[in-house]
């Protein structure tokens, strides 16, 4: 035995199977030529060591998304057993799958999950019987507990192919007929979990629901961010720059020393590759990641995201996203790398670009929105209102016209909302070091590359020359002094401390707002920017960017023109 | 009314009148005009063969009950309860799954 793939619906516990099943050694990676993610992981089994594959979950064999076609594509390069896991409590829904798997000659051993749940509502299922109706081995489990993983590794060996022939006409009367004889519906009871389920999902609880949702996690994400900012901070700063500012400048090159370490003595703002290159992405990026995708992570194992993206899809599908696109959005309130990784879950290119405008300048990071407040608040919040309000009202007007300018329709939304459950930590755990590392491997490099090349751009005085060429438009159309370029230009790198660092211009209020507005809106910071990179492409990305720019330089030059 | 908006992808556009005259019929409603909490059959889905089987593999198929749990506001997606799991249905969708009152 070499090779198991595990498939099944989603949200049928298949990842914490996953997880109890292989080791700590999991690969993440897209199914080539899409952006389709499966898990790959190992067990032993004797001397034997097995690969295990979390295929992608499924609802049937002839796909209807992305994800479902790369599921059938795993299933057709063949395994030598395919473990297919179902919802016990949902049996019904859950065999059409398992009847498309044996038709096809499979060699599968069937796990009923969620055995804890089928007692508790009132389920009883005659596993005997169904392993004889269907040929196959059927185990019973419950993933969180443990209970009857032994019995299925040990069974695994029995899996064998088995004819079972129906027409498709026939399927669901087949279903029909193999429910009836092996199982038996009691009363079922309402469980605490059903009726915060209701709750969460009726208009008129379900939207303060998802406001309070919403607001407890930005307060956490907030502060486990900013906890563990000023801790890397302070690492970085006490330990580590000494530490590497005396290595480099014991070099011999100037130069050198330049691109290493930058020219400014600050880490935020020079351009050194072993300073602010790693500055960025891990002392200022990193946190906010950490602490969104754990929040996020819960949120997903207890099955709260499907739910709120059926509640926020009424509004966001009138500017052509689909209901899912509200996780990425509300991602993007806080940092724009974790948005933009999240936007992978929508299947169209069309609404990748939407969603990514959107997210994009529907507000600033949670980083810049703090200086935003503490810079142009002190003149009064009726102000700071302007900024925001202006933000967003901008983003919707883009994104409704990408809308009607891009060929084709958002497809509607179309989900199981799977009923609540307590989140199972090791999978969660895992999960959450899985995504880490896809964000400290791949994004963090192109980070590093993208800092390397502003430094260059800086060193070589390149920057200097466009400041020059830049300042006089900026002062003719946006009102903004001349030298405020150069923050400009830096915003690239950091756009929160680029608004901070506009204090020393003794800007005037509308100056002030002209300035916020151009640098929420005007470019991705350099750690989103190659993030959207690698999600969207070099062309669609210099798409977003351009119509970022345009944005930005359109609606600052009203501004100044329409502000006194 | 305007035209229903539904991705081409799933379905062929449906000809309005046709959608009037299959709700004019007395006891068959789709799942937007259904009530909360409101029990019905499926009797027909008027949809490409796409959108067939993308309901029929989330169990959503001719003939069999389904129960409304609630609606969003602003035509956004409805929500029922089906072969035991909860299904959120897009408002173009919706209006494509016709049922008779159980």
């Amino acid at each position: 035995m070499k090779k198991i793939l595990l498939v099944g619906n989603p949200n049928v516990g298949k990842s914490v199977i996953f997880s109890r099943l292989t080791g700590v050694n999991v690969i993440v990676s897209n199914y080539p030529g899409t952006t389709v993610e499966f898990t790959k992981g190992y067990m032993k089994l004797g001397d034997e060591k097995i690969e295990v594959i979390d295929v992608p979950g499924t609802y049937t064999l002839e796909p209807t998304s992305k994800a479902e076609e790369v599921a059938v594509k795993m299933l057709d390069e063949g395994a030598d057993v395919i473990v297919n896991i179902v919802d016990a409590t949902n049996l019904e829904r859950n065999l059409n799958l398992t009847l498309q798997l044996l038709k096809k000659g499979f060699p599968v051993v069937l796990v009923l999950n969620f055995w804890d749940e089928v007692k508790h509502r009132g389920i009883i299922i005659d596993v005997k019987k169904l392993e004889e109706i269907l040929g196959i081995p059927v185990v019973a489990t419950c993933a969180r507990t443990g209970e009857g993983l032994k019995e299925l590794v040990d069974r695994l060996k029995e899996a064998k192919p088995r004819h079972y022939e129906f027409t498709e006409e026939q399927k669901w009367a087949e279903i029909g007929k193999i429910i009836n004889e092996v199982q038996k519906l009691s009363h079922r009871h309402h469980t605490f979990l059903d009726r915060v389920s209701e709750i969460s999902i009726r208009p008129l609880t379900g939207i303060p629901f998802a406001l309070i949702t919403l607001y407890v996690t930005f307060k956490i994400v907030r502060l486990v961010g900013e906890g563990l900012v000023s801790l890397f901070d302070s690492i970085f700063n006490n330990y580590y720059l000494p530490f590497i500012t005396n290595l480099v400048t014991k070099l011999p090159l100037k130069l050198l020393q330049n691109l290493l370490l930058g020219t400014e003595a600050k880490p935020m703002e020079s351009f050194g590759v072993l300073t602010t290159g790693l500055y960025i992405p891990l002392v200022v990026v990193l946190p906010y990641i950490f602490s969104f995708y754990l929040m996020l992570s819960i949120l997903e194992d207890i099955g709260y995201l499907p739910r709120l993206a059926v509640m926020l899809d009424s509004f966001i599908h009138k500017i052509g996203v689909h209901g899912y696109s509200s996780i990425p959005v509300l991602l993007g309130l806080g940092c724009k790398v974790p948005a933009m990784l999240a936007t992978r879950i929508l299947e169209t290119e069309r609404e990748k670009i939407i969603a990514v405008a959107l997210i994009l300048m529907i507000a600033p990071c949670m980083p810049q929105t703090a200086m935003i407040i503490s810079l142009v608040g002190r003149y009064g919040v009726r102000y700071l209102f302007l900024v925001f309000s202006i933000s967003f009202l901008t983003s919707i007007v883009v994104s409704f016209l990408l809308n009607k300018i891009l060929k084709g329709e958002t497809p509607e939304l179309f989900v199981e909302i799977p009923p609540y459950r307590t989140p199972y930590i090791p999978t969660l755990v895992k999960k959450l070091w899985i995504r880490l590392k896809s964000f400290l491997f791949e994004a963090v490099p192109l980070i590093i590359v993208g800092v390397f090349i502003a430094g260059v751009l800086d060193v070589s005085g390149i920057t200097k020359f466009v400041s020059n060429i830049l300042g006089g438009p900026l002062f003719y159309f946006l009102g903004l002094p001349k030298e405020t370029v150069s923050v400009v230009i830096l915003g690239f790198l950091r756009k929160d401390v680029a608004i901070a660092l506009l204090e020393p211009f003794k800007l005037d209020i509308k100056q002030l707002i002209v300035a916020s507005v151009f640098m929420v809106l005007y470019l991705p910071c350099v750690s989103t920017f190659f993030t959207l990179l690698k999600e969207l492409g070099v062309k669609n990305t210099l798409l977003v960017v351009v119509i970022m720019l345009t944005t930005a330089t359109v609606v600052a030059m009203l501004l100044n023109l329409v502000l006194y | 009314m305007k035209n229903v908006k539904v991705s081409n992808f799933f379905c062929k556009k449906i000809n309005e009148n046709e959608l009037h005259l299959l709700h004019s019929m007395k006891t068959r409603i789709d799942l937007t005009q259904m009530k909360d909490g409101e029990k019905g059959r499926v009797v027909e889905i008027v949809g490409g063969k796409g959108m067939l089987s993308k309901l029929d593999a989330m169990g959503i198929r001719v003939g069999v009950e389904i129960v409304k749990v609630s609606k969003q506001p602003l035509r956004g997606p409805i929500i029922v309860e089906v072969c035991g799991s909860m299904v959120a249905v897009g408002y173009g969708m919706a209006r494509r799954i016709i049922v008779e009152k159980v």
